[in-house]
């Protein structure tokens, strides 16, 4: 790929600069030392559940604000610091009550304390959008991805793996894009192709088809609302709205900001953007769950924890986000109307308080995970009105009808014309929150885009996007994400970009007797193919055609069956079971598709002629590759043992070859 | 219980004790050498030889030690359980174990482990691994460090199960789907059943004969292994990892089939899902498993409720604890199995305003018999209320070593893995503890 | 109608009140987790004065006309009974092996029931286990004669007598309700509510709530039902804040009312309590998210009329005798330091003042 090359003198010195102060950049760096100190020993007491004598340790800030007695410590003064003089062995009082800190750490306390410059001073210590911005203006967003991973290379002494060749690109491009292995001709023209730019080539035209639009539709539609549906969902619920939308959503690239306005909102005004609708829809009136949802989903955050208390790690996560992000979510009532489902919304109620552990209740706000609320204009509105809305809900919502029987539930209708609107949404609000001017947001979809391509995301894992989990390259993430904001939010640049960068074409085999790091992203990454992806690249290694109607549209036993085996999709951690292992060794749906007497392959390979072709070209179709010299001895020997049942070892070759490690894994 | 009383008053403890440091030089009280951990330097001998197992009754959630092994009837934090003695003359367990206590006698109890995690997912992995993280190395668990001690490599019945009928558990749920093995690599993970987790496709399908079955999967290993070797892939590893231990279920299978047990064993048990998987466990080690961990689910933290649900979750472990005992010592298994009964941590003196009680690492009970555990042992104490231990206090590095000691495993000893720093099974030279082995 | 509500006083308890009992004039009767049976002191700074006490939680307090004593039952599974001039204990019955779970003594002052059961596990899924002993015992007040016993499906977690005093009703924790008329000592009803019952799918799989409280109509046709509505996750405690209205005569069982999801929140409901008016009543208990945990609404028409949120767990609500009080016993959980939870008083009544108009 490009190399990158010092431009101007200017740029140099800046580069050598940030290099210098790469370590202590941002304010979160120097607490980093002491953080993990006071984590282990310190938060219990002094952190999200519990703060005694006021005292919060979680953060900077929170440190620098001290306790009831006041400051905890003397900038450059330990022995004036009741955060250093507490810790020692026979203080009193100690700190922590019953244990005692070791030399070492008492030690690191004190260096800290002497050496600790205040938020202000280190003002000026760049940031990583600062780091980002020292990239000579004008480049690709390829480029920069380079730039940023190769001075972290640079930095630490990394040597990046070599890149893999054709054959391989292709095999790993086609999986991350379209969900399944080449066909034998698009490897067959791939190869033969000459012209020195034909993998930009490749990746545009696989970024541009229908096909990957619909494979992207299938993945994001597992991402963003899980596999199983909540409630009553079913998969069919799904098909019918949600994922004609996402299809929508990946052919035509549109806006991700736009999106994400079509889920919270749910205001379609075309008939395509409908099945949005079905995002917060399929929570089934539950606004618990569409907060956690839409927080996982668009913000990258989960937030269940912060329920019943304050999040015991990450300190900018409270209680308060929780429910408040919840109040936002308070006046929808799920409507259906002549073109589905709809999220119609009330102008009036949805207050609520909440509870602790220590029984405590407050009264929840429209509070943003931010710390930015939202004040009615009308303020609290406990009583509905028509005039209250834009357009008008059906009469009963304003007034509950007398029930006909003493004590019934008031029937509320929730077959409408059109979706109500009220003049003040909260969930308009939240919208423009969550999504308008909010980093964070734009920081999820890339770090997710990024995960997806190169198998681990730069916050690990995606959806834990908080403090407690800092990014591997805090600047390459920026960039990334005020590029994509700054370009319409735009999926398929970012995507685009990131297939190009030279980290994407890493091989997963690194020279080095320890390899780097995972998260250093100079090696590729193993990505054990989803279900849906494993299911349909044995249809494709098998000559069925199968593969491409074979989608989610389409009720299928097989599929299912894997998707039921092998359900992780992105998990953080690979954990493969015994009885995946069992699945394939003695299930039904295995044997029976690689029974299926009409599969192109397989009359092939029994038409084959010579015991040597045969086994070429069963690693042809099924790896993508040629036996080596060992691995064709081992074949033949195979065949030549079962002369008498030569399509059952074809089989049997086959099963061996599906479940190595080497078709599993996107390598 | 006086705090002071470090033993337990049973004069056939202190022997031991006296014992115990009579057989040891001065300066050999420092030495770290595992035979020195025993009164009795010729049971270190015998343990190396015989053939060990272990059951790890996990009571995910937190159990109360107020309602299990260590009440404080008539004080402000007792609950609405009275206390009633056992079988050693001073001690007193909840009202609701009476099975427990009529063997108290026989088993042992740690009443002052002190841990520092209070939140579940922190407490699990701590009490799961025995040692703080240090990223970006993940220890082992303590199934997945024994199934490799213990176990044998070739052996057709898994070397670590795991039953756990209950499929959610939150914090627990995301453990259980993490990384078990850690440093050790993927096969000794544990193989999950129980409940609705049943090892479906255990038989063969007809359309292959039993040689090609085999051969086929020695093909695959032969592919599979050199791409993992050529690579050094780990996903390579841990996939091959779980074929592996395709054949070996197979042949087992039969053995975690809770219908074909006993009826009267099912019974004694109790109905319940976690009797009937430890009756399970218990067979399954009979059968040769050295490790074998049930759980079901976190349903010992009762923030809510406590008291409405302790009424019968606690009758239920007392009942199983003493089932175990009794079967295993009719088999005459006690001196090879140990079994260990404990959570992550127990749960607060005060009721909080649900009227339950929450999280309490900061002085909490388990139990523990068999294997190189001394019998009648009880192990430390709490101060009136129960708010803190008197006297000296066990983390979970202590507890670890305890465990590996009375298995016959140095706990001192390294990992001794190349390209890994050099880790032991228990850092910090930390010291079992003495009083409750045998 | 219109319901308004203010704050009234409140007292200090030494600990958790599970109990409270109207006595004459306004007299108030307190029990509590620490065993004590008190009375409330009249005067709001006063101290509550301990007339008796039970060997374990007392979980009932009762007052007889007849003999103007208090009936007190307690985890110990005794009743008590105590003259509260004296503060003398006159009669004391080992009622049950197990809790008293609920203790109520019967319009006509003729019978105290109490209630009974321990959840033990009895099936696959912790489905309870049959009944050890009676799980409902009737007593004559005057003598202390066992009158009645009757079976049920432990926990049996209230019990209640009816308006006229010939039938009895007890609630468990799978939601089952049976009725008995007294004279022929025969089940004439049985309600199965699946409502107010959660199996624990998400931390633990045994049953938890249940039906805390019963209440029957006025005239005795419908009865009223409360607790916590069903949960995939009982233990956080997050089921709705749920009461139902069942009519139960001759045969016809049937729900004719529950409370209406958009006025109720979620947390358990331990107390129902019928206005001496006979037009509205209020249930009780806890919050953990919503507005309230205490509420006020129409029998008739089921709909909330008024609410608060008192900032403490309520376990029984109790009118005073025209209705323009509601006292309301809890607490707010114990104090968590060594040195404050042996000390500080941490069981609360509080006051709450009505208008109904």
């Amino acid at each position: 790929m490009v190399r990158y090359r010092l431009r101007t003198l200017k740029h140099h010195l800046i580069y050598f600069l940030i290099l210098a102060f790469l370590p202590l950049a941002g304010q979160a760096g120097q607490f980093d030392e002491i953080a993990p100190l006071l984590k282990e020993h310190c938060l219990k007491c002094h952190g999200g559940a519990k703060k005694n004598g006021d005292l919060d340790l979680r953060s900077l800030k929170s440190l620098l604000e001290g306790g009831e007695g006041g400051p905890v410590f003397v900038p450059g003064q330990p022995e004036k610091s009741r955060l250093v003089t507490q810790l020692h062995p026979g203080a009193d009082p100690h700190m922590p009550p019953k244990s005692q800190l070791s030399e070492a750490e008492i030690t690191l306390m004190q260096k800290w304390v002497t050496h600790f410059r205040s938020p202000e001073e280190i003002d000026h210590e760049p940031t990583p959008e600062d780091i980002a911005e020292t990239l000579p203006p004008g480049r690709q967003p390829e480029e920069a991805i380079d730039i940023l991973l190769e001075r972290k290379w640079d930095d630490k002494g990394i040597a990046p793996a070599s890149s893999i060749d054709d054959g391989s690109f292709l095999r790993r491009i086609t999986l991350d894009l379209l969900g399944r292995i080449p066909t034998r001709e698009e490897r067959t023209r791939f190869l033969a192709d000459t012209r020195p730019d034909k993998r930009l080539a490749l990746i545009d035209d696989l970024l541009n088809s229908k096909s990957h639009a619909r494979h992207f539709a299938e993945i994001f539609n597992l991402v963003l609302l899980g596999r199983s549906g909540s409630g009553g969902a079913t998969r069919a619920d799904r098909q019918k709205h949600f994922l004609p939308y996402l299809r929508w959503v990946f052919e035509t690239n549109r806006p991700w900001n736009k999106v994400g306005y079509d889920f919270i909102v749910g205001r379609p005004e075309t008939p395509e953007e409908q099945g949005a609708s079905w995002f917060l829809y399929e929570q089934d009136n539950d606004s618990g769950k569409m907060a956690t949802s839409t927080a996982t989903a668009l913000l990258g955050t989960q937030l269940q924890c912060a329920q019943c208390h304050d999040h015991p790690v990450a300190p900018e996560i409270e209680q308060k986000h929780y429910w408040g992000l919840v109040a936002f979510f308070d006046r929808t009532r799920n409507v259906r109307t002549k073109n589905g489902p709809g999220l119609g919304e009330r102008a009036a109620g949805g207050y609520n308080k909440f509870a602790n552990l220590e029984g405590e209740s407050s009264e929840s706000e429209l509070v943003f995970l931010t710390g930015q609320t939202v004040v009615e204009p009308e303020g609290r509105q406990d009583k509905d009105d028509m005039k209250n809305y834009l357009v008008g809900p059906p009469g009963d919502w304003i007034t509950p009808p007398k029930p006909k029987k003493k004590g019934d539930k008031p029937v509320i209708t929730t077959e409408v014309e059109q979706v109500p609107l009220p003049k003040f949404s909260r969930r308009k609000e939240l919208a423009r929150l969550a999504l308008d001017n909010n980093p964070a947001f734009s920081r999820a979809l890339v770090n997710r885009l990024w995960a997806i391509l190169i198998g681990r995301g730069i916050v690990h894992p995606v959806d834990k996007m908080n403090s407690a989990h800092p990014p591997s390259h805090p600047a390459l993430l920026a960039w990334l994400a005020k590029d994509f904001a700054a370009n319409g939010f735009d999926v398929r640049r970012t995507c685009r970009a990131i297939l190009r960068s030279r980290a994407y074409a890493l091989s997963t085999i690194h020279p080095a007797e320890t390899p780097p790091a995972v998260d250093s992203f100079a090696r590729g990454i193993d990505k054990p193919l989803p279900a849906e992806a494993l299911y349909r690249s044995i249809l494709v290694a098998l000559g069925s055609e199968a593969h491409e109607n074979g989608t989610v549209d389409r009720e299928n036993t097989y599929r299912d069956g894997f998707v039921k085996t092998y359900p992780d999709i992105f998990a953080e951690n690979f954990s493969p079971s015994v009885q995946q292992a069992m699945f394939a060794a003695n299930g039904k749906v295995v044997e029976k598709i690689l029974s299926s007497a009409d599969l192109p392959l397989l009359s092939r390979l029994n038409e084959s002629g010579d015991n040597g072709s045969l086994t070429e070209e069963l690693f042809l179709a099924t790896l993508g590759r040629i036996p080596d010299h060992e691995e064709r001895t081992q074949t033949l020997s195979y065949l030549m043992d079962r002369t008498d049942r030569p399509s059952a070892a074809i089989k049997q070759i086959l099963w061996a070859l599906f479940n190595s490690a080497e078709f599993r894994m996107n390598h | 219980m006086n705090g002071a009383q470090q033993n337990c008053g049973n004069p056939e403890h202190g022997l031991h004790r006296r014992r115990f440091l009579e057989g040891m030089t001065a300066g050999a009280i420092s030495s770290l050498s595992w035979a020195g951990l025993f009164s009795n330097p010729a049971f270190a001998e015998a343990a190396k030889k015989t053939q060990k197992r272990c059951i790890l009754l996990w009571l995910c959630g937190g159990p109360s030690q107020f309602e299990t092994w260590d009440p404080k009837p008539g004080t402000t934090t007792s609950g609405p359980f009275g206390s009633i003695p056992t079988s050693i003359p001073g001690i007193h367990f909840s009202e609701l174990m009476p099975k427990c206590a009529s063997i108290a006698h026989k088993t042992a109890v740690i009443r002052s482990m002190k841990t520092s995690a209070s939140e579940h997912t922190q407490a699990i992995n701590l009490l799961q691994r025995g040692h703080k993280p240090r990223p970006p190395f993940t220890r082992p668990t303590i199934g997945s460090v024994l199934s490799q001690q213990l176990g044998q490599l070739d052996s057709a019945i898994p070397n670590f199960i795991l039953l756990d009928p209950c499929p959610e558990g939150n914090e627990f749920k995301g453990f259980k789907a993490g990384n078990w093995a850690g440093w050790l690599g993927a096969e000794y993970s544990p193989v999950r059943t129980g409940g609705d987790f049943g090892i479906p496709h255990v038989d063969k399908l007809d359309s292959i004969t039993t040689n090609d079955h085999e051969a086929r999967e020695d093909l695959r290993s032969f592919f599979s292994k050199k791409f993992e070797n050529d690579t050094r892939s780990k996903a390579a590893s841990s996939h091959n990892a779980v074929y592996g231990r395709v054949k070996g279920l197979m042949s087992c299978a039969h053995l975690f089939d809770l219908e074909r047990l006993p009826q009267q064993d099912r019974e004694r048990y109790g109905p319940g899902t976690f009797g009937q998987h430890a009756l399970l466990a218990r067979n399954l080690v009979e059968e040769g498993a050295p490790f074998v961990m049930v759980a079901n689910g976190m349903p010992w933290d009762c923030h809510v409720f406590n008291h409405e649900i302790y009424q019968m979750v606690v009758p239920d472990l007392d009942n199983i604890i003493y089932q175990l005992h009794q079967d295993l010592e009719e088999r005459g298994m006690l001196d090879d199995t140990l079994v260990i009964a404990m959570g992550e941590f127990g749960r607060t003196p005060w009721l909080n305003a649900a009227r339950g009680r929450d999280h309490y690492p900061n002085a909490w009970s388990l139990t523990m018999f068999g294997s190189g555990i001394a019998e009648g042992a009880v192990v430390g104490a709490t101060d009136k209320l129960g708010f803190d231990v008197t006297g000296q206090a066990f983390d979970e590095q202590n507890l670890f070593a305890t465990i590996f000691a009375a298995l016959g495993i140095n706990p001192h000893g390294e990992f001794q893995i190349p390209s890994l720093p050099n880790f032991h099974y228990v850092e910090d030279k930390s010291e079992p503890i003495r009083e409750v082995l045998a | 109608m219109k319901v308004d509500i203010a704050k009234g006083s409140s007292f200090k308890l030494p600990t958790h009140c599970l109990s409270l009992a109207r006595g004459e004039d306004n007299q108030f009767y307190a029990a509590c987790f620490d065993g004590g049976i008190y009375a409330l002191p009249q005067i709001r700074w006063g101290k509550p004065n301990k007339l008796a006490e039970h060997r374990n939680y007392a979980s009932g307090v009762n007052w007889s006309r007849a003999n103007r004593e208090l009936i007190s039952s307690g985890y110990d599974g005794h009743l008590l009974w105590i003259n509260p001039d004296k503060k003398q204990t006159t009669r004391e019955i080992k009622a049950h092996e197990f809790w008293s779970w609920q203790s109520t003594i019967s319009p006509n002052g003729k019978f105290i029931a109490s209630s009974t059961g321990q959840y033990l596990c009895g099936g696959y899924k912790y489905e309870p286990a049959q009944e050890k002993e009676p799980s409902i015992r009737v007593y004559e007040v005057l003598t202390g004669r066992e009158a009645h016993h009757f079976p049920h499906i432990p926990p049996v977690e209230s019990v209640a007598f009816s308006n006229d005093g010939k039938f009895l009703a007890a609630g468990n924790l799978m939601g089952e309700v049976r009725i008995w008329n007294l004279e022929t000592e025969k089940e004439v009803a049985r309600i199965q509510t699946g409502n107010f019952t959660g199996w624990g799918i998400i931390k633990g799989h045994y049953f938890t709530g249940g039906i805390f409280s019963l209440a029957f109509s006025p005239d005795d046709s419908e009865i009223l039902l409360a607790g916590m509505g069903s949960t995939r996750d009982p233990a956080a405690g997050n089921g709705k804040q749920l009461w139902e209205r069942w009519q139960w005569r001759d045969g016809a069982v049937e729900r004719t009312g529950s409370a209406n999801d958009s006025e109720i929140g979620q947390g358990l409901m331990e107390t129902l309590a019928i206005h001496p008016g006979g037009k509205i009543f209020a249930m009780a208990g806890r919050l953990f998210k919503g507005q309230w945990n205490t509420a006020i609404f129409d029998l008739a028409t089921g709909s909330l009329l008024a609410a608060t949120d008192t900032k403490m767990r309520v376990s029984k609500a109790v009118w005073n005798e025209d209705g323009t009080r509601l006292y309301l016993g809890g607490s707010s959980g114990q104090p968590k330091g060594m040195k404050d939870i042996e000390k500080t008083d941490w069981g609360k009544v509080k006051v709450l003042k009505v208008s109904v108009s």
